[in-house]
């Protein structure tokens, strides 16, 4: 007998075997266990199927959250309303800025990180609204000085000590103070450029600026070259502010002082020192007698002839004009 | 998740239905069990099949349940027995072209019992089992023929069959309960399997029979091989039935009497004995009701005399029987019931059969050697198919174990 035939017969022998009879495996309500089994099938299937939904739109709208703005179309332009604490930036900057297309949706993530890339913005929230158009909300650096480098070009210093242009300022800003002798830092995070220790000269120029306001007005430039760029530094204690005084009109007393020195640990004792001097009669005497030298540097120090009640002092130091 | 290595084995007897939630890997091991009245069966054929249905997965429910909740048990193993399963014996024959026998003669000796099976067996009936009784080469009986010189090669094999009306009904029974049959034996083997001693040897003369309540499975093994396997009608509920009918008491009692009393050796020393079925459980009734110790016990004796009887007719057709009887099932229980087998197989020595399985000792009484034999044939079969298969069909039965 051939194999061939073989295979055949062993065909045969199996559709004849029980296992050929054919099985209809159904959970059907019959019985009373059946009908038990049943239901908790249906109820397994639905709590897999619950669960695995469940996990699947997890993941759909994490992806979704990510992915914010490929998914949603909206026909037409889309409009933006821009809002800014700061009120400097405006819906034409960030326009420019973004380089905004009204015509296809934006990533919103991507469009965040663009607006944070601007010094200016210190923090920006971007939203889509049900209808589809934008809402961006941006809060703003507030500029408390001036830089201008070699090539005459203004920037703006944050009270954080951010860098940032100052194209967006009009000109009344350029009043603020000028600083001097900074070593610029790279924030590592951002990667903007800062003016280290910041802090401790924003708090002195701001103390000057709201409590003292008509010493403030005639302030010129801030010189940082004795006030070190860490605050942790050992030196940070006995570092001094140099400020000089604008060459104007208004300000008479230019001519004579050409620089206060404040200690930058206790410039609140020294500004109101100083404002208390300007107060006093004797201050023009002291500096507009004849017979006086032409040019002072005002310092401020410490008397400590009794150590228990120690105090500090304006010192009016003479120097050569023109040679500080 | 559903587990493939667990299985219900289910003996579904006419008394009652025994199922083991057994556990496959790494070794055969129960993990529940249970056994409880079957409904809608009498005389080992089904009567009812939705009360049968309703019985049959109550006791598959709660032997899940004693198996631990979390087990979904997918797959079945089942017995067949009763009236519709038969046995036949068929020839394939082939003449040694080369003088000696080689492995072709054999496979055309096979091809040709086969063909013949398959030519005997009715449109309407299906295999549920087959085996090789025995080669014959000239007229000679030969355990292996390969190598030996002769003329012609006969392949003795046995066919158990079932009808297919019997097969889809029972089939049913695990489906609807989402279970698919995965194993089908005969009970008669099964139980042979079960009371299968570690003393004895594979080629020892046996006829093991399975006296349950509606049917007998019986099975003759010669030197080892199975020669013949058979189902008669007549079991334990037929002598209650006769008890009933002969002594004029309720079917409950003669149950009850039976158990109690009951003996298949009539003692004919005190023929006006009686016994008082009052003393039942001190259960009361109207008025007293006393029955004859000999007539029961004739009765009961004569039902399995004649049991026995054609049961020793067809074992005796060929050859005739020497060698052990192991009576098992639940009636083998039955008081003198060894004297009676070894006086009707000429005096061969007669043992009651309880499954002596290891994994299954809690299970060691007669009525439940159907239902441990199987576990244990399923549990051989699958390693012989596994060793076959190779280790590749792991992982697909694991993604078929998921949903
Ligand atoms: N101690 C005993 N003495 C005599 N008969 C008994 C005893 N215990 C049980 N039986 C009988 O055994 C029978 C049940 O046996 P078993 O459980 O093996 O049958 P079954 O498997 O349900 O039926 P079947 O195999 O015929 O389908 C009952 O008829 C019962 O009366
Ligand atoms: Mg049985």
């Amino acid at each position: 007998m051939s194999r061939k035939q073989n295979q055949s017969l062993a065909e045969r022998m199996h559709a004849k075997e029980w296992r050929a009879l054919p099985q209809d495996v159904a959970l059907s309500g019959d019985t009373k266990s059946g009908t038990r089994r049943l239901f908790g099938e249906i109820l397994r299937k639905f709590s897999v199927v619950l669960l695995v939904g469940g996990i699947a739109s997890l993941f759909v709208y994490v992806w979704l959250d990510m992915m914010a703005g490929f998914s949603e179309e909206k026909s037409g332009p889309i409009a933006v309303t821009f809002e800014s604490d700061g009120g400097m930036l405006d819906e034409t900057w960030f326009r420019a800025w973004t380089e905004f297309d009204e015509n296809s949706a934006p990533n919103l993530h991507h469009l965040r990180d663009r607006i944070m890339a601007y010094p200016q913005v210190s923090a920006a929230r971007v939203m889509r609204l049900p209808n589809g158009d934008l809402r961006v909300d941006v809060r703003e650096r507030c500029p408390v000085a001036r830089l201008v480098d070699k090539e005459g070009r203004v920037r703006l210093v944050a009270t954080d000590g951010v860098i940032f242009p100052s194209e967006t300022f009009p000109l009344q800003q350029s009043m603020l103070p000028i600083l001097q002798d900074v070593r610029i830092a790279i924030d590592a995070k951002t990667g903007f450029e800062r003016v280290p220790a910041m802090e401790k000269l924003t708090d002195f120029i701001e103390t000057a600026r709201t409590a003292y306001g008509k010493l403030f007005r005639e302030w010129d430039t801030i010189s940082l070259r004795d006030f070190p760029s860490d605050l942790r530094d050992i030196r940070h204690s006995w570092s001094l502010i140099y400020v000089v005084p604008k060459a104007s009109a208004q300000n008479p007393e230019h001519a004579k002082v050409v620089e206060y020195v404040f200690s930058a640990s206790r410039f609140r004792e020294d500004l109101k020192l100083l404002a208390a001097a300007r107060e006093h009669k004797t201050w023009n005497d002291a500096l507009g007698a004849p017979n006086r030298p032409p040019a002072y540097r005002v310092l401020f120090i410490t008397n400590r002839k009794d150590p228990q009640k120690e105090f500090r002092e304006i010192r009016l130091i003479p120097v050569q004009k023109g040679n500080p | 998740m559903a587990q493939d290595n667990i299985l219900a084995v289910i003996d579904i007897g006419s008394a009652e239905t025994k199922v083991l939630v057994v556990d496959l890997e790494p070794q055969l091991q129960v993990i529940g069990a249970f056994c409880a009245k079957t409904e809608g069966m009498r005389k080992g054929e089904i009567v009812n099949l939705g009360a049968l249905k309703e019985s049959v997965h109550s006791v598959i429910g709660q032997a899940e349940k004693l198996a631990g909740a979390a087990r979904r048990v997918r797959g079945a193993c089942l017995a067949v027995s009763g009236a519709l399963v038969g046995g036949f014996s068929v020839k394939g024959l082939t003449s040694v072209k080369s003088g000696v026998v080689r492995a072709d003669d054999k496979d055309a000796a096979r091809a040709d019992a086969f063909d013949a099976c398959l030519h005997r067996i009715p449109e309407n009936r299906h295999i549920v089992q087959h085996m090789l009784r025995r080669y014959l080469l000239d007229r000679r009986q030969r355990e292996e023929p390969l190598g030996l010189s002769g003329r012609e090669l006969t392949y003795d094999l046995w066919v158990i069959d079932a009808d297919d009306t019997y097969l889809t009904e029972l089939y049913q029974i695990p489906n609807r309960l989402g279970m698919t049959v995965r194993g089908l034996f005969p009970a008669s083997l099964a139980s042979a399997e079960a009371v299968r001693t570690f003393a004895q040897i594979m080629d020892d003369n046996r006829l093991v029979i399975d006296i349950g309540a509606g049917t007998s499975d019986f099975v003759l093994f010669r030197d080892g091989a199975v020669v013949c396997t058979g189902v008669i009608p007549v079991g334990g509920e037929h002598i209650t039935n006769d008890m009933s009918r002969g002594l004029q008491i309720r079917m409950e009692d003669a149950e009850r009497l039976k158990i109690k009393y009951g003996n298949a050796y009539a003692r004919d020393d005190d023929v006006f004995a009686e016994i008082d079925l009052d003393s039942f459980e001190g259960e009361l009734k109207g008025f007293s009701k006393h029955v004859s110790r000999y007539k029961m016990e004739l009765i009961t004796e004569l039902r399995l005399r004649e049991l026995f009887t054609l049961i020793a007719k067809k074992i005796n057709a060929e050859e005739a029987f020497s060698g052990t009887v192991f009576l098992t099932g639940g009636t083998a229980q039955m008081e003198g019931i060894g004297k009676l087998a070894s006086a009707i197989f000429g005096n061969a020595e007669v043992r009651i059969g309880e499954p002596s399985l290891s994994f299954a000792r809690a299970y060691a009484e007669p009525k439940y050697s159907t239902v441990v034999g199987l576990a244990k044939l399923y549990r051989d079969a699958l390693s012989q198919k596994r060793e076959a298969l190779g280790k590749s069909g792991w992982f697909r039965r694991f993604f078929r174990g998921m949903f």
